[in-house]
């Protein structure tokens, strides 16, 4: 009788215990719908694929900035972009040039990636008559004057981070990760800007849909939403976003980012990034 | 007996003047074009299609940049820019700026018209073919270029920015294309046309000997320019004439002529880290004698050395140490002769060579702030030798993708008989604003 009772009190107590500890695990986790993706992919994997997702092979594009001041006050700029993928697969060639406002028209920005140093850049103004190598623009600088910087455009290597899955989230009626990534050195934090951000990349193909970025304080910077999203290759599966809109939070300036026409796949020659066609006004 | 080059350079300004008017107003037009139904619609979206742009410049300067004394310049300037594409291989550009610098209309500042660019570029599969009025702005150091003696400067000009001082060259220029990173330029001139400066002859009688326009007297300027990777150069080589008058003799009337020189040249441009570093070197030869200053004939170096770096968001330092290096100069002050004496001193003010090493810095601080609708600037040069410096402060607001408005100074100073010091009597402040229409 005795051995009965002993046993049925331990196993309640072992049974107790489970309920405890899988109270304890449900109370520490965040407020949203589970934390382990059914894929079984790593956080850092699916920022992996969020780098990769939208490296399109060529493409030629048009493109509307529009930045807002907090008072609602308009500037507008207007591009032509010509990019392609570097053999790497990673780097890109990039040509950009600027058609409005009139200050700034023929200016022309030609930049060859390098993911392992710096960017080689020049920049064709017409008032100057030639071209100019420029610096490599620290990653947290500001794009002409947008609220996006040049890390926010030209993704940093994802191992330079610490991803953490934070959840799931439906947004605008997309399944969505949350993930946080945070700068394993300090280097990346001065380079870039941000403490952390948090990235919102949807289920079905790890395209990001919101992003926010904390400042060196940890309090939040910056909010990007994108969307709008197309398959630009479906052969290999990449796509672009067409719309994306970042906030400053803490100076309620914002820049409303829109390609007005997409040319994907289409051939570019590599002699275009060459300050031969960088000075072609 | 017609000559060619006076019918061009006429042809020149009643083009600037003619095509700046319709060109303003119909690329205003074309701006605001809405209507796609009318043939009114169409000529506008034609001339849309050509990259009309047009400008309204309102100035003030409270000096006249011309040495004279005079003060107090309320101008204005109607500027215009087409980029027509008339093929997939043949495009151009025309830009023409119609100035009234003195609403008072004061003698030596009338309204005037100049036709600033205006060519057209045929490209090739491995070439482009320039004809025509263009700039040409060699070299990569900032601000001051050894190597740029193609394209003269108006240093007189009543208007605000450093590339307002530009005005093209008629010629013809071959850009062959030897591979994705290296170019050969080829520019070829038979209008020399000289830049335009305040002269410190203090009112006395000029006389000027220009070269006249002819294959004679041709000009042709040759470079081989790399470009990619990490490290940028250029190597090049200049015959022709000197954009900066020589003082032949001085006495009760000043002889200037324009010389007869070659330049070889270089450039580079890399960046180290966060520090970009550009360096440029001239050696000139000149190849005509007829001035009685002896260092009118003799050998000289200019190079330009500099690094620039940006600190935390916009902060860019911009700091170049230059050198003049004549060896066998000889200080006017030993010359016997009284003339000679006086050219060489002129000349010295003019080319900045004072003494046989003349060392100097450039320095350039600026800053954006706003999301970069206002930008300040500091920029300043110091002649180390004599001490004679120039600075401009400048600070410019965009208050609208089409409006802008600028406020700035010239400051020159040192002594009276150096460089700048002798420009000191043209201190003053200026102020612009400008619509793009």
């Amino acid at each position: 009788m005795r051995t009965a009772v002993t046993t049925s009190v331990r196993a309640l107590r072992v049974v107790g215990m489970a309920l405890l500890g899988a109270l304890i695990v449900s109370m520490a986790s965040p407020p949203v719908r589970g934390t382990e993706p059914a894929s079984g992919l790593s956080a850092r994997d699916m920022m992996q694929k969020n780098f990769f997702v939208s490296r399109i092979k060529s493409f030629k594009s048009d493109a509307t900035m529009v930045l807002i001041n907090d008072k609602g006050q308009t500037r507008e700029r207007k591009s032509t972009t010509y990019s392609v993928l570097q053999p790497n697969g990673i780097d890109s060639k990039l040509l950009v040039r600027f058609s409005t406002p009139a200050d700034i028209q023929g200016t022309a920005f030609l930049q060859v990636e390098h993911i392992d140093g710096d960017d080689d850049e020049w920049i064709f103004l017409p008032a100057l008559g030639k071209s100019r190598r420029l610096v490599a623009n620290n990653k947290k600088d500001s794009f002409v004057g947008s609220d996006f910087s040049y890390g926010d455009l030209s993704l940093p290597k994802v191992d330079l981070f610490e991803h953490r899955m934070l959840g799931a989230q439906t947004l605008n009626g997309q399944d969505c990760y949350m993930i946080e990534s945070v700068p394993k050195s300090d280097s990346t934090r001065s380079d870039l800007g941000y403490s952390r951000k948090v990235t919102w990349l949807r289920q079905d193909n790890f395209l990001e849909t919101k992003v926010e970025y904390y400042d060196l304080s940890n309090r939040l910077l910056k909010t990007q939403l994108i969307s709008n999203h197309e398959l630009a290759e479906p052969a290999t599966g990449r796509w672009i976003a067409r719309h994306r809109e970042m906030t400053n939070q803490q100076t309620g300036h914002r820049t409303v980012f829109n390609f007005d026409r997409i040319e994907s796949g289409v051939p570019i020659a590599d002699d275009l990034f060459t300050t031969r066609y960088l000075e072609r006004e | 007996m017609i000559c060619l080059p006076r019918v061009i350079s006429s042809a020149s300004r009643i083009l600037g003047g003619c095509g700046l008017l319709a060109v303003a107003l119909l690329g205003s037009e074309a701006a605001h074009a809405q209507s796609s139904e009318d043939p009114g619609g169409a000529v506008a979206r034609f001339l849309s299609e050509q990259r009309i742009t047009t400008w309204a410049r309102a100035d003030y300067y409270q000096s006249s940049n011309n040495l004279d004394g005079e003060r107090n310049f309320f101008g204005g300037t109607l500027q215009a820019k087409a980029l027509p594409r008339l093929t997939n291989w043949v495009d151009g550009k025309v830009e023409v700026r119609l100035t009234a610098p003195d609403l008072r209309d004061r003698r030596g500042y009338r309204a005037q018209s100049q036709l600033l660019e205006g060519y057209t570029t045929l490209h090739f599969k491995h070439a482009d073919l320039r004809i025509g009025k263009q700039i040409l702005a060699w070299g990569r150091a900032d601000g001051i270029n050894p190597t740029d003696n193609l394209t003269p400067r108006n240093y007189r000009v009543l208007l605000p920015l450093e590339e307002d001082q530009r005005f093209g060259t008629w010629g013809a220029r071959l850009d062959t294309y030897l591979s994705q990173a290296l170019t050969l330029e080829i520019f070829a001139s038979t209008l020399f046309e000289p830049a335009q400066f305040p002269l410190p002859t203090a009112g006395a009688d000029v006389i000027i000997r220009q070269p006249g326009h002819s294959v004679r007297n041709g000009e042709v300027g040759v470079k081989l320019n790399k470009v990619s990777g990490a490290f940028d150069w250029s190597v090049s080589y200049y015959h022709g004439y000197s954009l900066l008058p020589t003082v032949a003799s001085a006495d009760s009337v000043f002889q200037l002529y324009y010389s007869r020189t070659e330049v070889i040249g270089a450039d580079c441009a890399r960046n180290y880290g966060r520090f970009g570093f550009r360096s440029e070197i001239a050696y000139t030869l000149p190849q005509d004698h007829p001035s009685a200053d002896p260092n009118a004939s003799r050998r000289r170096l200019f190079w330009v050395n500099g690094l620039d770096r940006t600190f935390f968001e916009n902060l860019n330092l911009n700091v170049q140490l230059f050198l003049r290096w004549m060896p066998r100069y000889q200080k006017p002050a030993d010359l016997a002769d009284s003339k000679a004496k006086l050219a060489s001193t002129l000349n010295a003010i003019i080319d900045g060579q004072e003494v046989s090493t003349s060392p100097g810095i450039t320095f350039r601080v600026s800053n954006q702030w706003l999301n970069n609708t206002l930008r300040a600037e500091i920029l300043s040069l110091i002649n180390l030798a004599r001490g004679d410096y120039y600075m401009r402060p400048l600070i410019t607001y965009d208050v609208s993708d089409r409006t802008r408005v600028l406020f700035g100074a010239n400051f020159y100073g040192g002594p009276r008989d150096a460089p700048y010091g002798i420009q000191r009597p043209d201190n003053g402040l200026f102020t612009e604003i400008r619509y793009a229409l």
